[in-house]
């Protein structure tokens, strides 16, 4: 037993990484659709979405890069597929550098998209009277101030370089206490930032959208009501989906769904994992004591 | 010139915090352009300009490896020819010469194309392997060795199993209610775990207030920089 | 499936398990992956803080405005931001510290109301909520007022912890264990769905899209 004690804690780690892996590929080659429902945080977001009426002007603010896809570029399709539904009018921003095409490229891929193939789902979409991207701005927070006092003399040209003032969506919609909701979607800080520089000076409500690592320190907002909602990480994107209903949307089990099943794998493994390794440390502990003991 | 290099920018940074704290309380219309002009302008343009010092910094570290053939020179070589293709295709002026999928950073465009099919898979790839260590360091090094360190086994436990689908099914009936694995989780993040969270999040704003009063008197001055 | 978008995501794939070889072992394959990558968001950041930043910002306003005005003013930040640039030349490295002086003291000026008002102070009103209406939420109010002041006794080092101070402290502790693990066990999926994501590509649109005729 000792031995095998031994054998356990010195594991080598790329058995480990083995087990993750296996762990990870089995579920998304045989899903199991493990059924889950949504959580209020996300389902106050959702709904806060959903009372918009049509012709609303919902900010996203895009604040993630590539690495983060799986929890924020699913979320980001997500809220634009609802947002299309009820004719609720996009503005899409980016405050983080590695992420200014994956904004614009999910923008479109949302708009123009098309099931069954050759027919578009959102055909009198207009771009610069029904959504827009900006692209990115360096600065963070002088952004938000920025955009507090005038999309057009923050932002001169979107990210394809096109004037804004050539839109007809900022004729009407000047600076952001003219915008009807704020979703940030986030891998980094910006969104306590965009509860103080932003959703608070200028009386427009926000609901964030954040990868996991972040999403337990922003419970206070969500106490608070400073943050309408809080979508956290990959099952908040699912949870998400679920209420967009976006399998049936898109003809397929969508991204950040389709994940749930590996996710449930890898987590009973570790915690798993901690259990044996806490067990077998316990019992060498009780064992090296009584080995001293008798020396 | 010791007041030029010196004084001078903290009484700078005195008048311009002063100016725009000033700004807050008063409504005025030259007080709000004068804020516009600032954050939509000015600290975008000089936001920019620092991020491409940051650029030019990392390029100049680079080139002085392959330079003086210091250890690794190769893989700066790779860095530095993979920046300068990058360039090339997203900022020379092409259309001057009638090449209309180049010099720009549009969808469709050769820029657009390195960023779907390389920056995104490599950026992707690197933090993915985040999950392997994660569980690796989990294995090897969560240890309940003490109350504390148990009273946050059993929370990352529970919200482990609590926020995935499987934690759902985990149900047990205590008296006529059931009591989930995920309920338990949420419970601990609306309660317990926003308490905490929300007293160093009142340390942090204080921090921050300090800091930023620190700045406009003159006591902080790492900004600035070494140097005379 | 058109040949660019073939080629470019077996390139995707290459550079993914280029990456990956590092669970193995740390080796010149993913060393060459991680000089590209460095090498890509460079070249990448550059060419957005160009064309969407000092393009439209600077250069746009004053040398191609178009039917508009041209704008003088973008003069004053185009030279403070050459001022940050020429950090880079050690002898006129100082001039950099007027364009943060500006930059760091206007927002430090600008962060201290903001934060207060927008922040802080909401925060504090949110502890101090009345118990109630229902015995769950009497009991949640409580706890988070519990939390929320022993957390801060904590972090408050100017009186030492003992006896009472020592004792509130420590439930504080228990508080912020609680909710570190909380923060662990969501940093775990956090990190898994990176992989979930990889592997999402790797399976539908590598192997699916380009090997088994899904494109």
């Amino acid at each position: 037993m000792q031995k095998f004690g031994d054998i356990i804690l010195n594991l080598d780690r790329r058995i480990i990484y083995l087990i993750v892996f296996l762990c990870v590929l089995l579920p998304l080659l045989f899903p199991m659709k493990i059924p889950f429902t949504e959580t209020q945080e996300v389902k106050d977001a959702f709904n806060d979405i959903e009372a918009l009426e049509p012709g609303s002007v919902v900010l996203i603010s895009c604040d993630y890069g590539p690495s983060t896809i799986p929890e924020n570029y699913t979320m980001y399709q997500a809220l634009l597929h609802q947002c299309f539904r009820k004719d609720i009018r996009v503005i899409a921003m980016c405050l983080v550098t590695n992420g200014a095409s994956l904004g614009n490229k999910g923008l479109k891929e949302a708009a123009e998209f098309e099931n069954p193939p050759g027919n578009r789902l959102y055909p009198d979409l207009e771009y610069g009277t029904d959504y827009a991207y900006l692209g990115y701005k360096a600065g963070g927070t002088a952004v938000m101030l920025g955009i507090g006092q005038s999309f057009t003399s923050t932002f001169p040209e979107d990210f394809e370089s096109r004037p804004l003032a050539d839109m007809p969506l900022f004729n009407e919609i000047k600076a952001l206490g003219d915008v009807d909701y704020i979703f940030d979607i986030a891998s980094v800080g910006y969104p306590e930032f965009w509860v103080s520089y932003a959703s608070e000076r200028e009386n427009v409500p926000l609901s964030v959208n954040c990868t996991a690592v972040s999403a337990a320190q922003y419970y206070p907002y969500y106490q608070s009501r400073q943050f309408r909602g809080l979508v956290g990480g990959m099952k908040g994107t699912a949870e998400y989906e679920q209420l967009v209903g976006m399998e049936e949307i898109i003809g397929r089990v969508p991204d950040a769904t389709r994940g749930m099943d590996s996710q449930s794998a890898v987590h009973i493994f570790i915690v798993l994992a901690i259990i044996v390794a806490n067990f077998f440390y316990f019992m060498k502990l009780r064992y090296d004591d009584t080995e001293r003991r008798q020396a | 010139m010791q007041f030029m290099k010196r004084q001078l920018p903290v009484v700078i940074a005195f008048l311009a915090g002063l100016l725009l704290w000033a700004q807050f309380y008063i409504p005025s219309r030259l007080s709000q352009q004068a804020l516009e002009t600032f954050t939509s302008s000015w600290a975008i343009i000089l936001a920019g300009a620092a991020l491409i010092l940051g650029i030019l910094s990392a390029i100049q570290h680079h080139w002085n490896k392959v330079r003086y053939k210091k250890p690794g020179h190769a893989y700066s070589a790779i860095t530095l020819f993979c920046f300068a293709v990058v360039v090339i295709v997203g900022w020379l002026p092409w259309h001057y010469v009638g090449v209309t999928n180049m010099g720009h950073i549009k969808d469709g465009s050769v820029f657009d194309w390195i960023f779907q099919n390389m920056f995104i898979p490599l950026d992707a790839t690197m933090f993915s392997l985040l999950a392997f260590y994660i569980a690796s360091a989990a294995f090897r090094a969560f240890r309940a060795r003490s109350f504390e360190a148990t009273a946050l086994l059993i929370s990352g436990v529970i919200v482990m199993i609590g926020r995935v689908p499987l934690g759902e099914m985990l149900a047990f009936d205590i008296n006529g209610t059931e009591i989930s694995f995920t309920s338990v989780a949420g419970w601990i993040l609306n309660n317990p775990n926003t308490a905490a969270q929300r007293g160093i999040l009142l340390g942090v704003l204080l921090s921050i207030v300090a800091i930023s009063l620190r700045i406009m008197f003159g006591i902080e001055r790492t900004y600035m920089g070494g140097g005379d | 499936m058109s040949f660019m978008t073939l080629l470019g995501i077996w390139v995707a794939a290459l550079l993914t398990f280029m990456i990956f070889s590092f669970l193995y072992k740390d080796n010149p394959i993913f060393k060459v992956g991680e000089a590209i990558f460095l090498g890509i968001s460079l070249g990448y950041g550059w060419c957005i803080y160009y064309w969407n930043n000092i393009f439209p910002q600077a250069i746009k306003p004053l040398f191609y405005p178009g039917d508009g005005e041209r704008n003088y003013l973008v003069i004053i930040p185009i030279i403070l931001g050459i001022f940050i640039l020429l950090r880079v030349v050690p002898k006129l490295a100082w001039l950099s510290r007027y364009s943060f002086a500006l930059y760091i003291g206007g927002f430090a000026g600008i962060a201290v109301p903001t934060e207060i008002a927008g922040r802080f102070l909401p925060q504090v009103v949110s502890t101090m909520n009345p118990f109630g209406p229902t015995i769950p939420d009497a009991i949640a109010q409580i706890i988070l007022l519990i939390g929320v002041f022993c957390t801060i006794v904590f972090f408050f080092f100017s009186l030492e912890h003992k006896g009472a101070v020592g004792t509130i402290g420590r439930v504080g502790v228990v508080f912020i264990m609680v909710a570190f693990g909380a923060g662990f066990g969501y940093t775990v999926m956090a990190r898994v769905s990176l992989l979930i994501g990889r592997f999402q590509f790797l399976l539908r649109d590598w192997i699916g899209g380009t090997m088994m005729g899904g494109g």
